[in-house]
């Protein structure tokens, strides 16, 4: 007897690559690229500048995840070569978290990117090829607490995210995402020990407590965390709220950082945007990401 | 199914047609069905998405007789090449699937190195790691980049590392990769197969996997190249689950491992590491995820993995 497997896998490849997504659009960019990179390269070979030594010293030899937090922050100060410090030309219509175009949607994937592209690849604030490097430098550490996910780190985010806003928090906003993204980064322990217990409870009172750039940064962040320790439950509650508020930003950044095991009820709610034509924005990024996550009414 | 006149009123001969649907890894005859969706297809890869929740996997599948793999060092090289989009470019199309390999490192922080040497040069001058965890072999030359020594656990003999040379070849080994002299074509140790943490719990979540997975009876058995993927920053699928249906799909235990239990798959670099290029017949090899350290404003990884397969007609 002949056997004949017959695939339901047919169709499958095809569909796996439309709903593939790279995490960051190509962006072109103001500056030299290869001149920054030149740069930065001449800095590697030359020796580590004191003050960063001394400041990594302080940070290593720290305990107290207050104290490292608080450590971590002179460190990036320091890498950014006192751009951080410098007085930046408020643009045109002031800061935004997010900018809608005209005559178009955007993607979640410009939610996620879009600020961060702007600052990294124009010349808002580092006006020439030696500023791109010290912002990049400030913004790779701000990335790496973030993406390590470590208590120092936690605490440094949220305590950021609750205070008035500054170049330091605009910078955590623009690039801290995906919390804890790396946090297995170094590999192979002996133990397998599991991840340090979560502070749910000030990641829920941090978000109370900050005002609409700091409730971002904890937007980016929250749903990684909670996906890396299946437990939702402050992260679910978080979404939610800014799904359920007026300001579209931060609908917006809770869209596109959204997760289907953050519950019915936030789903529930990307289902009701998706269907409220009055918002078309908003109406888009919903249906996008109901798309992304297959879900169907 | 009946051959005969198409009024029916005669019959030549009759068969019996068995049809197995198969939906779902986990499923005894998945890769029977993957293979023979390639020969049927006429196709180079099996590429197959699943969903738990939503978190969504790619499991990928090669014929293993017509496949070849090779190592992709990008910092010893000149030019350097930067992130999974740039190791797409450079490589003109030659492969079929491009993962991001073993674990990478800064040289000057390791082992009790300079630390902070290493957090100045990766993540302030988004620099691109020099070096991995493992043996690197590329072209039967030993890339500078191997570290094959060294108190990790991926630089003890408990280790993995991935070989081939040529089509046919792609191996799975337990040890350190052989430097004195290199006796594969392309090798890249540093893998583990501790899929699992000892409380149960995922230890990897899903890194880049490669594994081989086994079918047909003694007399027709085949092999097939596998490769378990992220399609998502955030991904957390269930390993456990994963590991159970990869077992019952025909992936076999590994041999010769000192942990019970352990399947003939082993785990790259991953989180922000992760990247996958394929094709789909009929196109060029594509970027389909890349984390950040693919692109501008992370530091850079230098190993990838690149596999090569014939289509299995002309």
């Amino acid at each position: 007897m002949k056997t004949l497997l017959i695939c339901i896998m047919r169709i499958a490849p095809i569909i796996g690559s439309l709903t593939a997504l790279c995490v960051r659009a190509e962006t072109s960019s103001e500056f030299d690229e290869v001149a920054i990179r030149t740069i930065q390269e001449s800095h590697g070979s030359s020796a580590i500048p004191q003050d960063f030594l001394k400041a990594f010293q302080a940070f290593e030899s720290a305990t107290d995840s207050a104290v490292k937090a608080s450590k971590y922050e002179e460190l990036v100060l320091i890498a950014s070569e006192g751009l951080i410090g410098a007085v930046w030309p408020e643009p045109s219509g002031g800061w935004k978290l997010l900018e809608w175009p005209a005559g178009r949607n955007l993607t979640l994937l410009e939610v996620i990117s879009q600020q961060a592209d702007k600052v990294y690849f124009t010349k808002l604030i580092a006006r020439n090829e030696t500023a791109a490097v010290q912002l990049r430098a400030a913004q790779g550490l701000i990335l790496k607490a973030a993406l390590e996910g470590e208590p120092w780190g936690e605490k440094m985010l949220l305590n950021i995210a609750q205070r008035p806003d500054s170049n330091l928090k605009r910078l955590t906003y623009w690039f801290a995402k995906n919390f804890a993204n790396d946090w297995n980064w170094q590999g192979e322990s002996a133990t397998g020990a599991p991840l340090w217990q979560v502070n749910w409870s000030a990641w829920q009172q941090a978000y109370n407590l900050a005002n609409p750039l700091g409730k971002a940064i904890i937007l980016k962040n929250v749903t990684a965390l909670a996906s890396l320790r299946s437990e939702y439950g402050t992260a679910a509650t978080i979404s939610l709220s800014a799904l359920s508020g007026t300001n579209r930003e931060l609908k917006a950044v809770a869209l596109a950082f959204g997760d289907p095991n953050l519950g019915k009820a936030v789903t529930a709610k990307w289902a009701e945007i998706a269907g409220n034509s009055s918002d078309p924005q908003l109406q888009a990024l919903a249906r996008e990401v109901r798309a992304k996550f297959r879900i169907h009414d | 199914m009946k051959l005969g006149k198409t009024d029916k009123s005669k019959t030549y001969a009759t068969d019996k047609l068995r049809f197995v649907v198969v939906k779902e890894i986990g499923n005894s005859k998945y890769f029977h069905a993957a293979r023979d969706y390639m020969l049927e297809q006429n196709t180079r890869l099996h590429v197959r998405h699943f969903k738990s929740g939503s978190h969504e996997i790619r499991i990928t599948a090669m014929r293993h007789e017509s496949t070849d793999m090779k190592v992709i060092e990008t910092f010893h090289t000149n030019p350097k090449i930067y992130g999974m989009p740039g190791v797409v470019t450079d490589s003109k199309d030659n492969y079929d699937l491009i993962l991001n390999g073993n674990f990478v490192f800064f040289e000057d922080g390791e082992n009790g190195g300079n630390k902070a040497k290493q957090v100045f040069n990766m993540d302030v001058l988004h620099g691109m790691t020099n070096r991995c965890y493992g043996g690197c072999v590329v072209g039967k030359v030993v890339s500078p980049a191997s570290a094959p020594t060294g108190n990790k656990l991926f630089q003890q003999k408990t280790a993995k590392y991935l070989s081939a040379n040529g089509k046919g070849t792609f191996n799975i080994t337990i040890g350190v990769v052989p430097l004195s002299p290199a006796i594969h074509q392309a090798a890249l140790g540093g893998f583990g197969s501790n899929l699992l943490s000892k409380d149960g719990t995922h230890f990897y979540n899903i890194h880049p996997w490669f594994g081989i997975a086994e079918i047909g009876s003694p007399k027709e058995h085949k092999k097939l190249i596998l490769t378990v993927t992220t399609t998502a920053a955030t991904t957390q699928y269930p390993v456990a689950d994963l590991i159970k249906r990869l077992s019952a799909s025909g992936v076999p235990p590994f041999v010769g491992d000192l942990e019970p239990g352990r399947i003939l798959c082993v785990a790259g670099d991953g989180g922000t590491s992760n990247a996958t290029a394929h094709r789909i017949e009929g196109d060029i090899t594509r970027v389909r995820f890349a984390g950040t350290k693919h692109y501008p404003g992370h530091y850079w990884v230098n190993t990838y993995v690149g596999f090569k397969s014939d289509k299995p007609r002309p």
